[in-house]
């Protein structure tokens, strides 16, 4: 949509036509100070297009004072690339005219019919209203209002909405958000919005379900009770009846007589029994009384043999021990002689045998000395070898290096020699026998070779003379350089007093073959006197001397006796005779104690024996023995026939087994007790146990659990009806947000692309979040101290001012893509936003005016100069 | 000549939990109802006795109302019944019968068996019956038939409950056997069995009742009593079926899979009646049109009907572009509904149909809101 011509009458300010022509299709800048009519032409821009021409609510549109004037608004502009005009008179001569490409339209229609093609409605009566301007309300910015933009956007969205949907084909679903709605209402209605938990009439039916239940437990558990008691009440009655055919305690009644009976006659067995325990205790007492005493009687009377016996075997005792004296005082004086004999043979044997080892020292020392003579003579004939073989030696000496200095002489020579005879001149003569020849005063004949050096005449008999004249320039030189050679040799062979140079080396050889002699007889020397011949002479001497002290001693020992026994034997005979002289003294020492203690033995037995037999003489103890011996006679019979008595009771009583009859009888009156007990008490327990059923049964609680357990089946299908449905609600809830989400992101992208176009140029670096209601969200910035997210609400005046018109500008762009008019009017849109900013935002709004006509009215021409359009003023 | 009506499992207090309450209740009812028409049939067809072979009451704990009801139900016929306790009413220590004759409930021409010896029935036949004292019994209780004395020249007629040995295997209470060939080798005339809840015939001289009113949905051929006609003593017994049962338990498991067969099925529905017990499962696939249909075919049907149980956990639906188109289901929503189509092949199917179903019903209201 392009604007072309404004002509405003009788408006506000402007009582006079005034009209504007030539708006351009870009930026159209109205700059002029307050009060100069600006707004007013935007007002009449606005109430051209959204007041309803027959509208009573549009006085202020007058001019002040005028009240019948007809406040008219004409606007040329072009549509879709159609002409348009649209002329509206209010309030006086009601009128509104649209044509579009010649054809007209009046009244209300034209009106409506614009709005569609503006993307606005009209309000139902009353003066227009933001929530009612639609697309021009968004993008037709009055002061100070550009900041404030959700609103605007939200009278928008379902325009913008359309144009979004428009682009994104059949995405967008008509009625989506009412089927997620009517879905979420009803999944709420039976889950909780957050957790999800049953709420409700799903809540209400697990209740139910619960306590059913619960319910179908507790009587299920009577019905089991119940069941129990039935078998409980057979099987009492069975037992019941049997018993009372049987009767059992009758007969148990007859055996506890019986073992009554049984137990009363072992009892008096027992008293029996005791009576003649007690006499037989004190008849045994009796017997054993009169026996200690006798047997006291009778151990005194042991007693004299006893001693008796001690003393002869004491006495024996004494004449063994005195025997054994007298044997060992002989044989013990044998032994004492026996030792003094063989102590006085180990002395002599001693003595002899120091005397041997006299005589063996003599003689090895002689030994040792005539050794030593011989060896000191032949040291001294091998110590004269030495000296003459040493000064042969020495005569046949050559200094050090003359042999060395004298074989280089030799070889200098043999070099130059060599080196003349190789550049000499050569003759050959192959001579006739006849032939005379004479080569440097020698004759030749046959077949020779000569060399030559020097100028030599051969003269041939018959012939003449030829001399040969060798060349060479060096020929001379080496002459001369053998002749010195030879002549070096010779001096040096002189000097050596020499023939020839292998006789020196001769003379080499024979020297150290005298030194190595030399060597041989010094070792064997070394040999024989190590420490020289004078130690061994001293050593020879000091021998002499020895040996004439040692025959000396010798000579003063006593003669050998031949018979004498070898000192070691005399030592061990010695040793032998000790030991037996030791034996035999504490042989002899023993015997003597055995025979003292013998002695008192005797003697001691001796008194015992009279006391003894002085107590046993007394008269009164015989009669006392007689009267004791006929006492016990008596107790013993006695005795006797009680235990036979005795015996024959216990064995009675063992076999009558009195605690087994006691046992029995209280076995059994108990068993009688039992089985009365039992049986009445068994009774009772029918009778209760019958009332108990009778009452339970009449309750029909099986019946009564068939119908809970209907009920509960009933509530568990609720349950899971509900639970399903809950679920399906939940599930299709949880896909339809999943889908729209995923929509609206879809949908959102093309707004974001023309934001992000725009916010490059305003915030280089900066990002937006487009909201679920397509207004500008959260915004993230490069800032000073680095990146800052914050809601659109958070930013300063001047920049949601700056970001309202950057978002107009986007919104503008996807209505301009879904090919429906745009215009954007901004009214004092920027008066927050500071110099800097301005120039970004005049960049971004040149951007936007290469696609859309842009109206900018300002009170500030000077900020606007660089905008790159030329101000227009209101006439 | 002698004519018996013979039936058994009569069931009575047995509580219907898979149906809603008042069907439920119904059912409940029915088992009075049938005693009332079993008494009416005795009475008209003039027989010699009843005989009612165990489990007479479903529970031993009924309530007294119950018990009193079911002899009143017995009143039309003033003839001899002869009854014996089953498995679930066995005459144990205290029993339903022992609360029965303590309340006096029980009418002197009715005559509880609850021992076994034989009893002569206005002296034209000898009456053998096996009354369980236990809950169950694993010895046969009918051996005692062959032994036992009876009148001369009068037909000897077995009343036992359990299970015949060898022929019903299983999905019976197996316990309680009874010796195959038991009436041939106890010279019976006839043995009445109860037990087994369909009409059965053993032998020439031994069937099984089956129950008087059909009480599940395995077909089993129940809902009838049988007319014993015994010319005399080892003639061989005429049977007639006659049927008594007030309703018919139906299965149903339709497989759906082309737009037809839900014609079919809902044309199979708009026929049933008040008599009809169904229980329908249904499987395969359908449309949201065609579920839609189905539904409120069900509605219908479970209206007239005396219960409907409908299982479609097996059914998937695929809801075609038109369904789409139908409920307006664009954009974001319609995505959701694709996958929800989808995810019907997932491994929690029933979860997204419900919730296919559950965006079919909003999208429906808002379409019609609009």
């Amino acid at each position: 949509m392009k604007l072309q011509r404004l002509r405003i009458e009788n408006f506000k300010l402007f009582r006079a036509p005034l009209e504007i022509d030539g708006f351009t299709d870009g930026l159209n800048l109205f700059a002029a100070p307050n009060e100069s009519g600006k707004s007013t032409v935007a007002e009449a821009i606005r109430a051209a297009f959204f007041e309803r021409h027959r509208s009573s609510a549009v006085e202020h549109l007058r001019p002040w004072g005028e009240s019948s004037a007809t406040p008219t608004v004409e606007v040329d502009f072009e549509l879709d690339g159609k002409p348009c005009r649209l002329t509206k008179a209010f309030l006086g001569k009601k009128r509104c005219e649209l044509v579009i490409d010649g054809k007209s339209m009046d009244g209300a229609v034209a009106e409506d019919h614009l709005a569609a093609l503006l993307g606005f409605r009209f309000p139902g009566k009353g003066a227009s209203t933001p929530e009612h301007m639609g697309i021009p309300g968004l993008l037709w910015i009055k002061q100070g209002t550009s900041h404030d933009i959700a609103s605007a956007v939200g009278f928008a969205s379902d325009h913008l909405r359309n144009a979004l949907g428009e682009s994104l084909g059949e995405l967008a679903s008509s009625n989506g958000d009412a089927v997620l709605k009517a879905v979420e209402s009803e999944r709420n209605e039976l889950l909780t919005p957050a957790a999800g938990t049953p709420r409700g009439a799903f809540a209400d039916a697990i209740r139910l379900r619960t306590e059913l239940e619960a319910d179908i437990e507790r009587l299920r558990a009577d019905i089991e009770s119940y069941q129990s008691g039935v078998d409980r009440l057979s099987g009492l009655r069975r037992d019941h009846q049997r018993d009372e055919a049987a009767r059992p305690w009758t007969a148990l009644r007859e055996q506890l007589a019986i073992a009554r009976q049984r137990l009363d006659e072992a009892k008096g067995l027992n008293d029996r029994k005791t009576a003649q325990d007690a006499a037989l205790r004190q008849v045994t007492a009796q017997v054993n009384s009169w026996r200690t005493q006798l047997q006291a009687m009778e151990r005194e009377e042991a007693t004299v043999v006893l001693r008796e016996k001690n003393l002869q075997a004491a006495q024996e005792g004494l004449a063994k021990a005195l025997g054994e004296l007298q044997a060992w005082e002989p044989r013990h004086a044998a032994a004492a002689k026996a030792d003094a004999g063989a102590r006085d043979n180990l002395r002599l044997a001693r003595q002899a045998a120091s005397r041997i080892a006299q005589e063996k020292t003599v003689e090895s020392l002689a030994e040792q000395l005539e050794a030593l003579a011989q060896s000191h003579e032949k040291a001294k004939g091998e110590q004269d070898k030495v000296t003459r073989l040493q000064a042969e030696a020495q005569a046949l000496a050559v200094p050090e290096g003359e042999l060395k200095r004298l074989q280089r002489c030799a070889d200098a020579h043999r070099t130059a020699q060599a080196r003349l005879d190789a550049v000499a001149t050569a003759l050959e003569f192959e001579l006739q026998p006849t032939a005379r020849v004479q080569v440097a005063g020698t004759e030749l004949s046959g077949s020779k070779r000569q060399t030559v050096i020097a100028r030599t005449d051969i003269e041939i008999e018959g012939v003449g003379r030829i001399t040969v004249l060798p060349g060479g320039a060096d020929l001379e030189s080496l002459a001369i350089e053998r002749d010195r050679a030879r002549d070096e040799l010779a001096g040096l062979l002189q000097a050596l007093r020499a023939e020839s140079v292998a006789a020196v080396e001769e003379r080499m050889r024979l020297q150290a073959l005298r030194k190595g002699e030399a060597g041989a007889a010094m070792a064997v020397l070394a040999a024989l006197a190590p420490k020289g011949l004078s130690a061994l002479a001293a050593d020879i001497a000091m021998r002499e001397a020895r040996l004439a002290e040692a025959r000396q001693v010798l000579q003063g020992m006593p003669p050998a006796d031949a018979a004498m026994p070898s000192s070691a034997q005399a030592e061990s005979e010695e040793g032998a005779a000790r030991a037996a002289l030791e034996t035999a003294s504490v042989a002899l020492n023993d015997a003597k104690v055995a025979a003292g203690n013998a002695r008192e033995q005797v003697k001691a037995a001796e008194d015992e024996l009279a006391a003894v037999k002085a107590t046993l003489n007394d008269p009164k103890r015989a009669n006392r023995k007689t009267e004791a011996g006929a006492a016990l006679t008596d107790a013993l019979a006695q005795q006797s026939a009680l235990q036979d008595k005795v015996a024959e009771l216990a064995q009675q009583l063992q076999s009558a087994n009195l605690p087994v009859l006691a046992q029995d009888v209280e076995r059994l009156e108990q068993s009688v007790k039992q089985a009365e007990a039992t049986h009445s008490q068994r009774a009772n327990e029918i009778t209760r146990l019958e009332a108990e059923l009778e009452a339970r049964g009449a309750l029909g609680q099986e019946e009564a659990a068939s119908e809970k357990q209907r009920e509960l089946e009933h509530a568990t299908r609720r349950c899971a009806e509900l639970e399903r449905r809950a679920k399906a609600l939940d599930h299709l809830l949880k896909l339809l947000r999943e889908k729209r989400s995923a929509l609206a992101r879809r949908l959102r992208a093309p707004l974001q692309k023309h934001l992000d176009h725009y916010l490059q140029i305003l915030f280089p670096g900066a990002q937006v979040e487009v909201g679920d209601d397509l207004s500008p969200g959260r915004i993230t910035r490069q800032g000073l101290r680095g990146a800052q997210s914050g809601a659109f609400e958070e930013l300063s005046v001047g920049a949601r001012e700056q970001m309202g018109v950057v978002a107009r500008l986007a919104y503008a762009d996807l209505l301009k893509e879904a090919r429906k008019p745009t215009l954007l009017i901004l009214d004092d849109a920027l008066v927050n936003t500071d110099e800097e900013r301005l120039r970004q935002m005049k960049r971004v709004l040149y951007d936007a005016a290469t696609r859309h006509q842009i109206l900018i009215f300002s009170c500030h021409p000077e900020a606007w100069r660089d905008l790159g359009v030329v101000a227009r003023s209101i006439p | 000549m002698i004519s018996l009506l013979h039936t058994a499992d009569w069931q009575i207090g047995r509580v219907f939990s898979q149906f809603e309450p008042d069907d439920a209740a119904a059912l409940f009812e029915a088992r009075f109802k049938v005693v009332e028409r079993l008494a009416a049939i005795a009475a008209e067809r003039k027989v010699d006795a009843v005989l009612v072979a165990g489990d007479v009451f479903d529970l031993q704990t009924v309530s007294d109302k119950t018990i009193r009801r079911m002899f009143n139900a017995m009143q039309g016929f003033s003839g001899p019944w002869l009854m014996i306790p089953g498995n679930h009413d066995s005459a144990l220590s205290e029993s339903v019968w022992s609360r029965a004759q303590r309340l006096g409930a029980i009418a002197p021409n009715v005559t509880c068996c609850l021992e076994p010896k034989p009893h002569t029935v206005a002296g034209k036949f000898t009456l053998l019956p096996a009354p369980l004292t236990q809950r169950h019994t694993y010895g046969d209780l009918t051996d005692w038939f062959a032994t036992a004395p009876s009148e001369e020249g009068l037909p000897r007629i077995g009343l036992a409950h359990g299970c015949v040995q060898g022929i019903l295997s299983e999905d019976i209470d197996s316990a309680n056997p009874i010796a195959t060939g038991r009436a041939a080798q106890a010279r019976l005339d006839y043995l009445a069995l109860g037990d087994w809840h369909g009409t059965r015939q053993i032998d020439d001289r031994t069937w099984y009742a089956g129950t008087p009113e059909t009480d599940r949905f395995r077909a089993n051929d129940s809902g009838q009593a049988l007319l014993v006609g015994v010319s005399g003593a080892g003639a061989e017994p005429t049977v007639e079926v006659v049927r008594t049962g007030q309703f018919d338990w139906q299965q149903w498991e339709p497989r759906l899979t082309v737009p037809s067969d839900i014609d079919e099925l809902v044309e199979k529905l708009e026929q049933v009646s008040s008599s009809d017990v169904l229980q329908l499962r249904a499987q395969g696939t359908c449309d949201l049109n065609g579920h839609n249909r189905l539904s409120t075919a069900l509605d219908a049907a479970r209206a007239r009907a005396r219960a409907l149980v409908w299982d479609g956990e097996a059914l998937r639906l695929e809801p075609t572009e038109d369904d789409i188109q139908a409920l307006h289901a664009d954009g974001f929503v319609g995505e959701a509904l694709q996958e929800l189509r989808a995810q019907q092949g997932d491994a929690d199917a029933e979860l997204a149909r419900d919730a296919l179903l559950t965006l079919a019903r909003i999208l429906d209201a808002q379409g019609a809101a609009a």
